[in-house]
């Protein structure tokens, strides 16, 4: 059995994991933080959110995909979601909300993805 | 020689102590464990298993047997000594074993304090252990003491990063799954070195979080 066979069969499972527990973190932060703090407290707050909602989303995520791959990536997702949910303001539609929180967990797993290739192709410790 | 064998625990050696919360924790979390944490990893694991355990040969130990999971992945036809803390585990592992094509004989002891004699295996085996040791470079001293010179150690493990961002998110992690069991920060592949191994091989899977360790016993040592 090749060695790659799971990378692929899992890349899709990680996105919609992750971009769940982006989009989540993304209308949390969104309806929970209000607008008018200073830029980076907002931003800590949403990340802060979206750690908390990470781990939920990545103990039931790790039941289908197993537990470090999914949760290192949903946690990032969610951190990410959580900031841009927190600095969409209370104007922005659930639309646009969940459409940042999910665009952040393509680049977070693009991200990966690309960090994944680059550290095997680097060679070991 | 199936089944479990009991191995009584005893006093606590200093610098070596049995922590009698790591065998209570293990027997809470048998009834959930391959539900909640291993499963799906295995899964998605097994490929990169096969191949370190294709390797098998001579007298083999594997350690922290847990339910025994991982007997799918050995190749056919060995004779191979499990160790694991859980009896709890070892009871759903004896299942297992029993249908296995070789030889698996089951023995309950801890890590830190195996009751083999020097240099009495050929290759010790370890599938996501060094995680949870609670005293990892204790624990892989003792099995540098039961290998043979020259004897190989062969690894597939979870550990740090010692790349940011993703070393920040196993910290940050690490304070709550070890309530649990697992640290994921270890810097495991150091480690091996520090307990007197030649790291001869280091195989990534995923970032360099999980990857395979290769390493050997030094001869005349």
């Amino acid at each position: 059995m090749s060695t790659a066979y799971p990378r692929a069969r899992y890349f899709l499972g990680d996105l919609a994991a992750t971009a769940l527990g982006s989009a989540l973190a993304a209308l949390a932060a969104n309806a929970l933080i209000p607008d008018g703090l200073p830029a980076l407290a907002g931003m800590v707050a949403g990340m802060l959110a979206g750690m908390a909602l990470a781990i939920p989303v990545s103990l039931a995520a790790g039941q289908f995909l197993g537990m470090i791959e999914p949760m290192l990536q949903i946690m990032f997702g969610c951190m990410l979601g959580g900031m841009a949910g927190a600095m969409l303001g209370a104007d922005a539609g659930a639309g646009t909300v969940v459409s940042g929180g999910a665009g952040c967990a393509l680049a977070t797993c693009a991200g990966f993805a690309v960090a994944d290739w680059a550290l095997r192709a680097r060679g070991a410790e | 020689m199936r089944g479990v064998r009991r191995r009584r625990l005893g006093p606590a050696r200093a610098g070596c102590g049995v922590r009698p919360t790591d065998r209570s924790r293990w027997n809470r979390f048998a009834d959930t464990y391959e539900n909640v944490a291993a499963r799906a990893a295995e899964r998605r694991w097994g490929a990169f298993k096969r191949d370190l355990f294709a390797a098998m040969d001579g007298r083999i130990l594997f350690l922290a047997a847990g339910t025994g999971l991982d007997f799918q992945f050995f190749p056919p036809g060995r004779t191979i000594v499990g160790v694991d803390v859980s009896e709890r585990m070892l009871e759903r592992a004896a299942v297992r074993a029993r249908g296995y094509d070789g030889v698996i004989a089951l023995h309950q002891m801890d890590v830190r304090r195996l009751g083999f004699a020097d240099g009495c295996f050929d290759q010790a085996y370890t599938s996501c252990t060094f995680c949870s040791v609670s005293d990892p470079l204790d624990g892989l001293g003792q099995l540098r003491r039961v290998l043979r010179p020259g004897g190989v150690l062969r690894m597939f493990e979870h550990t740090g990063s010692r790349w940011p961002p993703f070393s920040w998110m196993l910290h940050a992690c690490t304070p709550l799954t070890r309530r649990f069991g697992p640290e994921l920060n270890r810097p495991t592949v150091d480690n091996v070195r520090r307990a007197g191994f030649d790291v001869r091989r280091v195989t990534l899977h995923y970032l360099d979080v999980v990857k395979s360790i290769e390493a050997r016993k030094p001869a005349g040592r």
